[in-house]
């Protein structure tokens, strides 16, 4: 199944409909109840006999929109002028919803259909790039830094219902303002809260429905560690749920599993941190200088050594480690031999390190090219293409500078005129003769969100400094600039492409800020 | 296909066939559930794309006589704005004549505005999932069969399209899990649900109870560039860390070792696990799944064709061929649920949107939509994020 969660999605299908009611009045299977013991949904088994059950509720005209009520608040999406609408209707509103169906009239969830609704609400396609699923799944110092840190602990949200949230402190009660008048409501026993670390107010914060309240700093980590503690036990804690007619079925659940909503850390993410943290370990942080030709010939090929005759990529790396304990793992021995041999960055992840091994060796003709136009004498030795190469395992990259493509010999063609690009900064490489300038530095607006505009005095130091996206930002005419242009302007799919434009700053603003723009690719390569 | 606006990747696909193969593969891609854009050249597909909303989304006469979609629903891209209309499939037409193609198309037409949007042009709609003439008429024809009693909330809606002629059916519910979303991900695990449905002549039905008759799970390198740990701090592959944790107590040696080595020496455990699935999915009357016809058809038959072992044996060739011509020439074997469910979505929205439009109410337009947008998704989905 794809994992989108559009309107039509398998999850919001069985959490925004009646299904669920409709399946525990059916009976549930056994054979589900068996396999939702160990899955969630996105496996295909659960899937596909859910699916199953979908569609006859839909050939038999039993499947309805159905929302659980939100007492009190306004849902979700709404938008400050109608959230305010609706909180003066409110009563009206939610008498003909349920009149008609729309909303649930039964307030409370039977143990099964909060049984499904954590499974559902919890689970997601598994694959590198998706989030970590089970920290029962994590190494020891994975764990702890989810749980003993203050970072780790921002990553992890859950979804709390009432009696836990009232367990834990947190709040229950839910406010909203409408012209002056502040109004109070009580969570439902059928509501879930979820309980986030919110980047932008710098603080946890838990939300119910439209509804948001803040939170103690140390109510949400205690309950973030209770959870992660509960979760790491896994299937050894298996907490029963009765269900059905008279509680005859029975599923056994880890209440934390279940509770934990997000770890902002991908399944890749995780790997390559245990990769670091154990090279780190064993002393590859510390690189040893090579003194002798001999050692820097011998540290030359060291990445083909451990994994240049895998033809099947980089996941041999990973694969060829299945079931070693720690001690043993190639990975570890790879980051111990660079760091022994000279090589620079051999606390790297593996594959991050093999990766940049082969950027080196294949961007090794640009770096020929930029070392015979240096015209310095030291480099001419290693000008050639094969030498650099050779050199690869040093993981010296070479990159055409923006603006500086036609030091390469490429022109720009716009309109049928051959146009020589002037070399510019960092961030934009403007053509001459166009009405509108073409950004060359793309990023992320993660990225974009992370960059500080600092002004420096004379010697270096920081003066000021103003975070991209903050109240200064937006009022200051010289930094709140954006350029918008088309890619694929003549076809009928086109693209925006919005690029930050800066003006009136130093050189100095201007070169830390190419530092942090450059440092932010870096990490992601 | 006209050769001049065939692209390299076009050419290269009827290499070394004979005109029958050629014929078959055409005949495969025409029937495809979606318009396959990289078949054709960059120009040719911008035509495809042009003529799609001119033709099939009638864009123009759409914001002319309607005006701009007005369903804002939440993204989790902060530069991307997905808006649809809202659309009553059952509006303007008997349920003896199906629901409209129009209808169909732009209940599944996501309208994404650039910031400054001014024109048409800046309302992009998808490429990639352009339903195939092939596909929609095939649904519309069957929509005509729909609603046998009437429509409205609550009538059955007969998605699967029989006739109510007392006959008992196999139907086959399935799902794939893929290693990702790229071009090059695999099939990493497919269940097949069966049950039997009879359609009774007073328009009800019985069905059987679902049973799993078969699952298959395949350790992949494309998830294994990340690993777990397991009790003993040993490594696991990640691939293998999933399996083992679904499996819980049911996890034998003999099922590890057929996981680990399914596509090892070209893939042929995988190929005879293959087999197995197509010679089921094939005795089946109807095979439905969730998005199987726009994403899990396509998955599955990508991964079995590259594996090395395909080439080997005849076998799952005519298999795939088989399931292929079944998919292509019998109108209701493919059910995909999210069309299915698609349409009853926009049916309830619809019928939401008019409860909500009730004079007592004295609600404004705005609170009106974006109330039924609220509705449209789970509170519990909001704001969720399952990526760093």
């Amino acid at each position: 199944m794809v994992g989108a969660k559009g309107p039509e999605s398998l999850e919001n299908l069985f959490l925004n409909t009646n299904f669920l009611s409709l399946l525990e009045e059916g009976g549930v299977p056994k054979e589900l109840v068996t396999l939702m013991e160990t899955r969630g949904t996105h496996t295909a088994e659960v899937d596909a006999m859910l699916n199953s059950y979908m569609s006859e509720f839909i050939q038999t005209g039993k499947l309805k929109l159905e929302r659980m009520p939100t007492a009190g608040m306004p849902p979700s999406l709404l938008s400050e002028e109608a959230a305010r609408e609706y909180l003066q209707n409110e009563t009206k509103i939610q008498e003909t919803l349920n009149q008609h169906g729309f909303v649930r009239k039964n307030r409370s969830l039977t143990a099964f259909e909060k049984f499904m609704r954590q499974r559902i609400r919890r689970s997601g396609a598994v694959t590198p790039i998706t989030n970590v699923s089970d920290v029962a799944r994590l190494s020891e110092e994975s764990f702890n830094y989810l749980l003993e840190t203050e970072p780790g602990r921002q990553k992890i949200s859950l979804a709390v219902d009432r009696d836990y949230a009232a367990r834990m402190g947190l709040p229950t009660s839910f406010t909203s303002e409408i012209d002056g008048k502040v109004l109070t409501s009580e969570m439902e026993e059928s509501a879930v809260g979820k309980l986030f670390y919110n980047k932008k107010a710098n603080r946890y914060q838990m939300s119910v429905g439209g509804a948001t309240e803040n939170v103690e700093k140390s109510i949400a980590e205690a309950a973030i560690q209770d959870t992660l503690r509960e979760a790491r036990q896994g299937r050894s804690l298996s907490v029963g749920v009765p269900f059905g007619a008279a509680g005859q079925q029975n599923i056994g659940i880890n209440p934390g599993t279940e509770r934990i909503a997000n770890v902002a850390m991908s399944e890749i993410e995780q790997t390559e941190l245990d990769q670091m943290r154990r090279a780190r370990s064993l002393g590859a942080g510390t690189v040893s200088a090579p003194s002798t030709k001999d050692e820097v010939l011998r540290a030359v090929g060291t990445t083909r050594e451990f994994y240049g005759s895998d033809s099947s990529g980089y996941s041999q790396i990973l694969a060829a480690e299945a079931g070693t304990t720690p001690g043993s793992l190639k990975t570890a021995e790879f980051a111990q031999t660079l760091a022994q041999r000279g090589l620079p960055y051999a606390s790297l992840d593996a594959r991050s390190r093999v990766l940049a091994t082969a950027e080196a060796s294949a961007t090794s003709e640009i770096g020929a090219r930029m070392l015979s136009l240096a015209g310095d004498t030291r480099f001419q030795k290693l000008a050639s293409a094969e030498t650099l190469s050779d050199l690869s395992d040093y993981g010296i990259q070479f990159m055409m500078a923006q603006g500086k493509e036609g030091r390469f010999g490429f022109k720009s063609v716009v309109g049928g005129r051959v146009i020589t690009p002037n070399e510019n900064s960092y961030f934009r490489t403007p053509i001459s003769g166009t009405p509108k300038r073409a950004s060359r530095v793309i990023m992320t607006a993660d990225d974009l969100m992370k960059l500080k505009f600092r002004t420096f005095d004379e010697s270096g130091s920081a003066m000021s400094e103003i975070a991209f996206g903050s109240k200064e930002f937006i009022e200051s005419s010289e930094l709140n600039r954006f350029v918008d242009s088309f890619v694929q302007n003549n076809s009928s799919e086109k693209i925006l492409n919005r690029a930050l434009s800066i003006k009136n700053q130093s050189r100095a603003t201007m070169e830390d800020l190419a530092d942090q723009v450059i440092s932010l690719n870096i990490r992601k390569i | 296909m006209d050769p001049e606006t065939r692209s390299a990747s076009g050419a290269l696909l009827f290499r070394g066939k004979t005109q029958a193969q050629a014929r078959e593969v055409v005949e495969n891609l025409m029937s495809a559930p979606n318009l396959d854009l990289s078949l054709i050249t960059r120009s040719a597909a911008n035509e495809v794309y042009r003529q799609h909303r001119k033709q099939s989304l009638m864009i123009q006469e759409l914001f002319e006589k309607i005006g701009g979609p007005v369903m804002s629903l939440p993204s989790d891209n902060p530069y991307k704005h997905h808006m649809r209309y809202l659309v009553d499939p059952f509006a303007g037409y008997s349920a003896e004549e199906g629901i409209h193609p129009l209808l169909l198309n732009l209940m599944r037409t996501s309208f994404t505005p650039s910031s400054d949007a001014v024109n048409l042009e800046d309302f992009t709609t998808g490429r990639n999932r352009m339903r195939s003439p092939f596909s929609l008429q095939r649904l519309q024809e069957r929509t005509k069969k729909f609603f046998p009693q009437g429509t409205g909330r609550g009538k059955p809606m007969n998605h699967l399209g029989f006739d109510q002629d007392g006959k008992t059916r196999t139907i086959i519910t399935w799902d794939t899990e893929t290693t990702g979303l790229t071009p090059d991900s695999q099939v990493r695990d497919i269940a097949l649900v069966k049950r039997t449905i009879t359609s009774n002549a007073d328009g009800t039905y019985t069905y059987g109870a679902p049973q799993v008759i078969s699952r298959k799970s395949f350790a992949s390198d494309l998830m294994d560039i990340a690993s777990a740990v397991g009790k003993d701090g040993s490594t696991i592959p990640l691939s293998e860390a999933v399996f083992l944790s679904e499996m819980g107590d049911d996890a034998n040696p003999i099922m590890l070792a057929k996981f680990r080595n399914a596509f090892k020496d070209g893939g042929a455990s995988a190929i005879s696990d293959f087999k197995e699935v197509l010679t089921e999915m094939i005795s089946a009357d109807v095979l439905e799944g969730h998005t199987a016809e726009a994403f899990d058809i396509e998955k599955m038959i990508n991964t079995i064709q590259r594996l090395p072992a395909y080439n080997e044996d005849p076998e799952i060739k005519t298999l795939v061929q088989q399931f292929q011509s079944k998919v292509r020439n019998s109108p209701n074997f493919i059910i995909d649920t999210l069309d299915s469910s698609n349409i009853l979505m926009n049916a309830e929205r619809s019928e939401l949107g008019r409860v909500l439009s009730n004079e007592a109410l004295g609600l404004s337009d705005q609170l009106r939509g974006e109330l039924i947008a609220s509705f449209s998704i789970a509170e519990e989905l909001f704001g969720r994020s399952k990526r760093t």
